[in-house]
């Protein structure tokens, strides 16, 4: 069972000098927000992770919050993004069979409490979790393994009751994407005929309403925009005779054209978009071509204007994971080589808005939870 | 009605109640937990060699070029085939890319035959997952039902999960029998090379399907472009422990090690070989590996060898390397009659039983018991020669098997049966134990019992 190791005293404390640093953060800028972003992540060991907060002013000053025993090898999965103080993560538990398919503990952690609860035991590793935006649910998806029968289950968070939204036999895969307002579910589906985005009611009844292809091939890197009504996601396309990912960003009611398919000017891949915090832009990793180090691009949703410049590496590219709700940081998987398929050495890496990169330091391999924003 | 009579009738009630009991929970629903159905029902035991995994190594580099069980239809090499989709056929080739073998056999197993609290040059539990994978190379394939007569264990079952060598060699056998699956049932990988076997790259399709060939999406795939490895791209595996496995497919694993070879005595276990992975933003990789493709017998994922291709000298064995691994091993086991009280003291209730190995080598054996009441831990196991390391914690070179009585399924109060210790590689006669049980249950009241 995971271990929560920083009680409620210890954290108050700790959002109290936060504060305090966050303060000296503004040095001296009369309007610096009295608010400071606090990064959540996990560092990977062979038996048991550990999940850490630190100041984004001070990323060495990192704070254990949780470790979680797993079965050898296997690392937690965390879902794409946090609802408010509300982690959550699956992870085999250390007396399980050391294998992808074995049935995985859903945990919840709430980063402000401390408290740790296990929602479920028959989750998929490899597939993040959803969160809706309030934090009132929780979507994980659930495999027999014997069937090929998955389902994707959808856990109120309030009274911990389980529904099944979605269950489907597949050779491939469905993958929860976002949950938007009203407690419904939207999904991708795989099939040979590439990828297809659905929506179930959070009640589970009637059928799944289709709402767009996304690709003839496969999508991936989904992020439901701030306010709910878009989505965007990664899907390759051939041009000039070699594949690249490119980013696309459509209304998630698949009504209209997609609003943005970043691809002009564009030469290499296109790496992990992110939404700012307005949700009024996207940010995105791109091949650095001839470049030493490519930044992230920030593109404005309407006219699609360039907006602000990152920090680029030194060498290599960015594959962006998340703004802190400040819009003050930006965290990146950062790799030192020259593209995709020979991306080098990986570093978890946060870009500050203001200028500058700071590498969090690790033995191990990191891995990004999400932002926290103590006020 | 006499006493003794009505005893006897309150028995045989207790015994038919236990056994409608044990059924009965044996038949309840369980959780969804796949059932406990391999080739053994209780763990056999084997040997682990040295930590620095020098023995395995041997025998990898022998299986790799058949030099172990040449011509054993079950432990040999298979040939294997050669050529592209149209022109595929059946070769004289028997052998494969070793490295590919070593580091299947790292990723399978860390390259051990025996669970993790096992010492090193000692006897222990047999590593064995959930799913009936076996040993070293996680056998799974002939391991997941007892195949020989009467419902028990084969000879080819106790050699694999017992003695690495068989084991070692029989996971080479099913890796040659993934890359002659296709064009059947699977993609080839080499269509400008003639997919020759001696590339590495060429591998690729072989070594996915080891692990089980599942669709993008699904909870086994190691489709490269699955995106539940997480956001693209990724680093390569570095096979040194400080990354997870679940952002990688089951053939970056293996090609991770074989470019990062681990060290887990401070020496690399091998060379390294920085084999190419297909390059997915090649239109040619792209397309063949397309979610479109993916159907059987998914002859749209052919593809050319990824560039630039390896190869390696194949490993020269040493004459008569084979006599000295699988060596002479002969069957020596102390067989008194036993008998077995169900009511008596604890030493009443068990009987001990010890199988040695007066030859050298490993000798592999198995208990077969002549009845379902007879219990025997462990069922299977081996026993050292005089030849084999012996020094870990705990190490006996006899192997030692405890008899006890499931009384649910004995026939009546008294019972004979026989327990008869066979051996797949060794020397020496079959030996055949009596064994006599009386099951004195005494009763307290009717439908009652003390003893159950």
């Amino acid at each position: 069972m995971p271990r929560h190791v920083l009680p409620l005293p210890a954290l108050l404390a700790l959002i109290v000098v936060a504060l305090a640093g966050a303060c000296d953060f503004g040095g001296g800028e009369p309007d610096a927000p009295a608010v400071e972003a606090r990064l959540v992540f996990a560092e990977f060991g062979p038996g048991e992770d550990r999940i850490y907060v630190a100041p984004a002013a001070d990323l060495a000053a990192r704070e254990l919050l949780a470790s979680v025993p797993h079965a050898q090898g296997w690392a937690l999965t965390p879902a794409t993004e946090l609802a408010g103080s509300l982690i959550a993560f699956v992870a085999l538990p250390p007396e399980a069979e050391p294998r992808r398919d074995s049935p995985a503990e859903l945990w919840l952690l709430d980063a402000a409490s401390g408290e740790l609860t296990r929602l479920a035991g028959d989750a998929d590793l490899l597939v993040p979790p959803v969160f809706d935006r309030e934090g009132r649910y929780l979507v994980y998806r659930s495999s027999d393994g014997i069937e090929g029968t998955q389902a994707l289950v959808r856990v109120d968070l309030a009274t911990r009751e389980r529904r099944t939204v979605r269950k489907l036999t597949t050779r491939f895969g469905i993958l929860p994407v976002a949950v938007p307002a009203d407690g419904g579910v939207v999904y991708a589906e795989l099939s040979t005929g590439g990828t297809d985005l659905y929506r179930v009611g959070g009640d589970g009844e009637g059928e799944a309403t289709h709402l767009l292809h996304a690709s003839d091939h496969i999508a991936s890197g989904w992020r439901l925009s701030p306010d709910g009504r878009t989505l965007s996601y990664l899907a390759p396309r051939i041009e000039a005779e070699r594949v690249v990912q490119r980013l696309h960003v459509t209304p998630i009611d698949g009504a209209g054209e997609p609003r943005i398919e970043a691809a002009d000017g564009f030469v290499g891949d296109q790496f992990s978009p992110v939404w700012t915090p307005a949700g009024d832009a996207i940010t995105f990793g791109q091949e650095p071509g001839f470049q030493a180090g490519a930044a992230p691009l920030t593109l404005r949703l309407e006219g699609g204007d360039e907006q602000g410049r990152l920090t680029a590496p030194a060498q290599g590219f960015d594959a962006p994971l998340g703004w802190s709700a400040d819009g003050r940081y930006l965290a990146t998987r950062s790799f030192d080589g020259r593209d995709a398929y020979e991306p080098g050495g990986e570093s978890l890496v946060v870009i500050a808005s203001a200028g500058g990169r700071t590498t969090v330091a690790a033995n191990f391999e990191l891995i990004f939870i999400g932002w926290l924003l103590d006020a | 009605m006499p006493e003794v009579a009505r005893r006897r009738i309150a028995r045989a009630a207790l015994i038919a109640l236990a056994a409608a009991l044990a059924v009965g929970l044996w038949s309840s629903p369980r959780s969804a937990e796949p059932a406990l159905a391999c080739a053994f029902l209780r763990t056999p035991q084997t040997y682990e060699a040295d930590r620095a995994r020098q023995a395995y190594m041997d025998v990898i580099a022998a299986a790799a070029v058949d030099a172990l069980f040449p011509g054993n239809p079950f432990f040999g090499l298979p040939t294997v085939e050669v050529g592209t989709r149209n022109n595929r056929s059946d070769s004289t080739i028997r052998q494969m890319p070793v490295e590919v073998l070593r580091a299947v056999a790292w990723v399978e197993s860390g390259i051990t035959m025996a669970s993790r609290s096992v010492a090193y040059e000692s006897l222990g539990d047999a590593l064995i997952s959930f799913d009936c994978g076996h040993g070293v190379m996680q056998v799974t394939t002939g391991m997941t039902l007892p195949l020989g007569p009467d419902r028990r264990p084969s000879e080819t079952q106790v050699s694999v999960a017992t003695h690495y060598a068989y084991n070692i060699a029989r996971g080479a056998a099913i890796l040659v029998d993934k890359w002659n699956r296709a064009p059947q049932s699977r993609p080839i990988a080499g269509t400008d090379t003639n997919s020759s076997p001696e590339l590495i790259e060429n591998w690729y399709y072989a070594v996915w399907s080891y692990n089980g060939f599942s669709g993008p999406g699904a909870i086994r795939s190691n489709h490269p472009a699955d995106p539940l490895f997480g956001g693209w791209p990724r680093a390569r595996y570095r096979c040194d422990g400080t990354q997870s496995r679940n952002r990688y497919p089951y053939q970056e694993l293996v090609w991770g090690c074989m470019a990062r070879p681990p060290t887990p005595n401070g020496v690399p276990l091998w060379s390294p070989v920085d084999a190419t992975l297909p390059n997915l933003s090649q239109v040619s990789y792209f397309e063949a590996l397309s979610i479109a493709n993916f159907r059987f017998p998914f002859a749209g994922m052919d593809m050319p060898t990824p560039q630039p291709a390896h190869q390696t000298d194949p490993p020269s064995i040493r004459r008569g390397f084979s006599s000295e691994v699988l060596a002479q091993p002969r069957i020596s086991v102390s067989a008194p009659p036993i008998e077995i009280r169900t009511e008596g003291t604890f030493e009443e209730t068990r009987a001990t039983v010890r199988i040695g190995n007066s030859g050298t080598g490993i000798l592999s054996w198995v208990a077969l018991p002549s009845d379902g009441w007879i219990v025997v831990e462990p069922p299977a196991g081996v026993a050292l020669g005089g030849d084999i390391a012996c020094t870990g914690r705990g190490c006996t070179r006899e192997a030692e098997i405890t008899i006890t009585v499931n009384p649910t399924l004995l026939p009546g109060s008294t019972a004979r049966g026989t327990l008869r210790i066979t051996t797949p590689n060794g020397q020496g006669r079959d030996v055949e134990i009596n064994i006599d049980v009386d099951a004195d249950f005494e009763v307290g009241a009717p439908g009652t019992s003390r003893a159950y």
